[in-house]
């Protein structure tokens, strides 16, 4: 009896002939280009269909006389359907010398461009080229060996830029392990875990759970860190360039509750203008109605989850563990606050750690003892 | 489209699912849901799967191309009130911050912009 191969993917798919997609009205997306097939481990990719005597087939290029299932690297015959194949692993799918082969490990020899548009994959991502300004990736591991500009990167778990980045005040990367940058500029970064930069780090937002660990300087911009942040070089960058460390909640929260007062703060004044406008006739009562119905909806939500995220703020306080270390000089105009406790520094320090200690900030000096 | 429903908020998309999502549901499914992806006109998606019933490995496949789908196009992905049992898969197969998720409607309302 003659089989049918049926595909749950893009037998076809070539990662060198890709075409934006299209959208409604006919517009295409160049950023859309669908570089990889992702699969799930336990999916079935390809199917054995038993085909009678004279019946239409699809495609005759997966005709086949035997049962047999073409089971490349990394997949599995259904133990449960031998006429089903499943992928091992989380990968990405590709015929390979007419076998279907799954890679757990993508690799873009070149540039993050409009060759590639953004990837999302399901496991570890190798780019070999920059990462242009635009552009989305997100995978579990991700390791970039060229220059990251203004793009905007999620890794799951660890995250490596072995050149640096250039943020162009646009870069975004959050990763819920480590992150390791030779430099950084301009952007944002998010860390589950600790954050090294190998380098100096400039007008950049940095949110980290754990430790911060910076070998060159930290100047300009803010870092939110709930352990220890370590400074080499220098810390500030004067007057001029507003510096500031805060300490002592879990970030992620501290930058929910900051958004959600943000928001609570919109929310009030849209539901003050809506009721202006409802109160000039019924007419225009009728009309706002519904807006207004869906604000007071979103700002009842918003102040639950600001009593949620405080409650959780208070009980996973870690003041008491927090320190800022600075071998090297602290330039006037940093501001830092652990926990409740708030200080500007007004001249240059050198070589101190400031901790909470009874109550107060303290500076100790020298910043690291060796033994 | 059988047990699905679209409501509009602000820029946000909502489908709520509600059925099992396994090997059979998938081929039909994926067909809407690649429609919903190419329409222009909002920047969330979220599905609401407080109401999923069983999912295999290939109603996640398809919820997994579902968000390379619309991240490609530079708009954001979102589940909401996912039951315990999806979350238990998540773990699992160590996809649980491959998605964005949402709680419940209060963490929806406080993550998407105004």
């Amino acid at each position: 009896m003659p089989y049918y191969l049926h595909h749950y993917f893009d037998p076809f798919f070539n990662h060198t002939k890709l075409a934006p997609a299209v959208e409604s009205r006919g517009r295409v997306d160049h950023h859309c280009l669908e570089y990889v097939q992702n699969v799930v481990a336990g999916q079935v990719i390809a199917e054995l269909i038993p085909i009678a005597e004279g019946s239409d087939v699809i495609d005759t290029r997966f005709l086949q006389d035997s049962a047999t299932l073409p089971a490349g690297p990394n997949t599995l015959i259904n133990p449960e359907n031998d006429k089903q194949l499943l992928a091992a692993h989380h990968g990405y799918v590709f015929y390979h010398e007419g076998l279907i082969s799954i890679k757990k490990l993508l690799n873009i020899h070149g540039p993050v461009d409009f060759h590639t548009g953004n990837v999302i994959f399901i496991n570890d991502l190798c780019v070999e080229g920059v990462v242009k300004t635009g552009f989305e990736l997100q995978a579990r591991n991700i390791l970039i060996k060229d220059i990251i500009e203004g793009a905007n990167i999620r890794a799951l778990n660890d995250f490596i830029a072995e050149q640096g980045i250039k943020g162009a005040k646009n870069a975004l990367i959050d990763a819920g392990g480590n992150i390791r940058v030779a430099f950084c500029e301009n952007c944002e970064l998010r860390s589950g875990r600790d954050i090294l930069i190998q380098g100096s780090a400039l007008h950049s937002q940095i949110s980290v759970n754990g430790s911060l660990i910076v070998k060159g300087r930290f100047q300009g911009g803010k870092v939110y860190a709930n352990n220890m942040v370590y400074i080499a070089e220098q810390l500030g960058g004067g007057i001029n360039t507003p510096t500031s460390i805060v300490m002592g909640y879990p970030p992620t929260l501290l930058l929910k509750l900051e958004s959600i007062e943000e928001k609570i703060t919109a929310t009030e004044a849209k539901i003050d203008q809506l009721r202006v406008i409802s109160a000039k006739s019924e007419l225009h009562k009728e009309e706002n109605l519904q807006s207004l119905t869906l604000e007071e909806r979103r700002i009842a939500a918003l102040r639950r989850e600001q009593q949620r995220i405080m409650k959780l703020m208070r009980k996973n306080a870690n003041s008491e563990l927090c320190r800022v270390v600075v071998p090297g000089t602290i330039r006037p105009g940093v501001e830092i606050s652990i926990g409740r406790h708030y200080t500007k520094i007004n001249d240059y320090l050198e070589n101190v750690t400031i901790c909470l200690r009874d109550g107060e900030l303290c500076f100790d000096s020298p910043a690291t003892i060796k033994k | 489209m059988k047990n699905t429903k679209t409501v509009r908020l602000g820029s946000a998309l909502i489908l709520v699912y509600s059925d099992n999502l396994t090997h059979e549901y998938c081929e039909p499914l994926k067909e809407y849901l690649q429609t919903l992806v190419t329409m222009q006109d909002y920047e969330h998606m979220v599905i609401d799967i407080s109401g999923l019933g069983t999912i295999d490995n290939c109603g996640l496949h398809l919820l997994v191309s579902l968000t390379s789908r619309v991240r490609g196009h530079g708009k954001m992905f979102h589940l909401m009130s996912p039951p315990r049992h999806f979350l238990e898969l998540l773990q699992d197969k160590q996809l649980l911050r491959f998605f964005n998720i949402f709680r419940n409607e209060d963490d929806m309302f406080s993550s998407l912009p105004i």
